[in-house]
């Protein structure tokens, strides 16, 4: 049956869309390290960077950041923007996954199709993780070209940079799967973009929080992002906290479960 | 063994009624019309039959199945026209009619095409771009494509253009002949009166009355309006008009009598004007509702 096919060829135009954007930030962004590299504006940033308060430094993801002239920790500062674009993707593709349709009426082909709803959540969740995984080797593909472009001779840069993409693509993973949840519970007429975005931006902040505030330290579990983002990946030479890995990887099939759960027995109510 | 068979099927959203303890049987190779006013659980029923909603309670079964845990075993046998057409609107006719057709096992190509042509189907076309009528049409094509046991069509007429709706139902009695059941639910009693065998009227969410088309026959009444400046009160009565809404010299009344006599009736005064409408479906049901209550 090829409901798979169909459904993953439905989410092309978005994924060459998001990747296109994507790739474009990245090449701008790259395109400065070779000023920063050579003008010392690497020091020049340092010593205002030094100046500010080391909260607001923690709350920018900057507090590890020291080089901005090596061009690992010149790319982890960028790849963190490049994530928080990567994690609303995510969890707008899981949001629309299941609402999308409801809301557009269109479920009721599918529903009158000899398929069941499992098999109607198994397809669909397939191929939003298709998506998700060719937006993923897109961006690791743009990214290896272009550090690969400025590197020095002799300059190391792919497993720290697949330690980051996979961190990345990790927490990308929990948001895909939160957001598929919230698709089987959401009423139809709700927007899965705000809802992704609403939903980033809170843990985001909540991570943040975590960041400059130490007795809220503890919030910082609530936000993926915090939890493999680059710099910090990169600071700690590509590991990543176990207990991150494994909050992470609970999370991720603690939210598809649900979604198993709940959509089978969701009415669609007009 | 019944096609279609629901035991005190009920669906409240939240506290609102959809449909309660509806008790509808549907026997093997009839037109079965279903009708009632706006909101009285015609869809409800239906998008229960087809597991698009849970039922609150009570239990129904399709050929013995049951509609929620053999959903989709009922789906390879029966086909679905839905009353508001929401396909995908960047897909193309054809696509779309290939992607359903995929779902089942052994589709007769050519019976497709068939059916393509005798609707006049733009294939090329993408859903978007296609009128509410012209959706219809692919949603029929659809609906029988796999040659289903069982066709539930919410509606099908609305939109058609008349040709269209005489190729529609002529598909319809054809396919029935060859043993489809289907299950037809429609505003129009006159559709109905004329391509069912059996009638369920359905009214605030239970079906009051099940019977055969013939019987349904003799309700038929007529909204009729006269202009006249004769005084018609009398002979209106004599006819047994109870109701009759009359303002300057125009009377507008439901009869449902035969039209012979009524014809005959009026002939005696001068008329300006004579109308013959087909009364809304309110009306119709009003008038039904009051005689069955009269009986009682």
């Amino acid at each position: 049956m090829n409901m798979y096919g169909f459904e993953t060829r439905r989410l092309l135009k978005g994924l060459l869309t998001w990747s296109v954007v994507v790739t474009v930030l990245l090449v701008l962004f790259m395109a400065f390290f070779p000023s920063m590299a050579e003008s010392g504006l690497a020091d020049l940033t340092k010593d205002k960077l030094d100046a500010l308060p080391p909260a607001v430094l923690e709350a920018f993801g900057l507090s590890v950041m020291t080089d901005f002239s090596d061009l690992l920790q010149y790319y982890a500062y960028i790849a963190q923007y490049i994530l928080m674009a990567a994690a609303i993707y995510a969890l707008t593709l899981g949001a629309s996954a299941l609402i999308k349709e409801e809301s557009e009426g269109t479920i009721e082909f599918l529903y009158a199709q000899p398929i069941s709803r499992l098999e109607i959540t198994t397809r669909k969740l397939l191929s939003i993780v298709t998506i998700l995984w060719a937006f993923n080797i897109v961006l690791f593909l743009a990214s290896v070209l272009l550090l690969h472009a400025f590197r020095e001779p002799g300059y190391e840069y792919l497993p720290l940079t697949l330690a980051m993409f996979s961190g990345m693509l990790a927490a990308q993973m929990v948001f895909l799967a939160a957001g598929f949840a919230l698709s089987s519970v959401l009423p139809r007429y709700s927007n899965p973009s705000t809802v992704g975005l609403g939903l980033f931006f809170v843990t985001y902040l909540l991570g943040a929080i975590a960041a400059i505030n130490e007795r809220l330290e503890w919030l910082k579990y609530l936000s993926p992002f915090h939890y493999v983002q680059p710099t910090s990946v990169l600071a700690s030479n590509g590991a990543i906290e176990q207990v991150y890995l494994l909050i992470m990887f609970l999370v991720t099939i603690a939210a598809l479960l649900f979604a198993y759960w709940r959509y089978p027995r969701k009415d669609l109510l007009v | 063994m019944p096609v279609i068979e629901t035991q005190k099927l009920t669906k409240f959203y939240g506290k609102s009624r959809g449909i309660e303890d509806l008790d509808l049987t549907v026997e093997e190779g009839e037109i079965f019309g279903f009708i009632g006013p706006n909101g009285a659980g015609k869809s409800t029923t239906i998008r229960t039959l087809l597991n698009f909603i849970f039922p609150s309670s009570g239990k129904a079964t399709i050929f013995g199945m049951d509609c929620v845990k053999e959903s989709t075993r009922i789906k390879a046998v029966t086909g679905y026209v839905p009353g508001e057409i929401n396909y995908y609107r960047e897909t193309r006719v054809r696509d779309l009619l290939n992607y359903a057709a995929s779902f089942h096992e052994n589709i007769d190509r050519s019976y497709l095409d068939r059916l393509c042509e005798e609707f006049e189907i733009e294939v090329d076309k993408r859903i978007g771009n296609l009128s509410l009528g012209n959706k219809k049409k692919v949603a029929i094509a659809q609906a029988l494509m796999h040659k289903p046991r069982l066709l539930i069509l919410d509606e099908p007429a609305n939109g058609l253009d008349p040709l269209i709706q005489s190729r529609l139902f002529s598909r319809l009695t054809e396919v029935n002949q060859e043993g489809t059941t289907v299950l037809l639910s429609s505003h129009n009693l006159s559709e109905v009166q004329r391509f069912c065998h059996r009638v369920g009227i359905i009214r605030e969410g239970t079906i009051i009355k099940v019977s055969q088309v013939d019987e349904l026959l003799g309700a038929a009444s007529r909204r009729i309006i006269v202009k006249s400046q004769d005084d018609l009160t009398n002979s209106l009565q004599e006819l047994g008009i109870k109701e009759i809404e009359a303002a300057g010299g125009t009377y507008v009344f439901i009869f449902n009598g035969h039209i012979d006599q009524m014809v005959k009736t009026l002939a005696r005064h001068s008329i300006d004007d004579l109308r013959i409408e087909e009364p809304s479906l309110e009306e119709q049901f009003m008038h039904y509702y009051e005689r069955e209550e009269e009986r009682r």
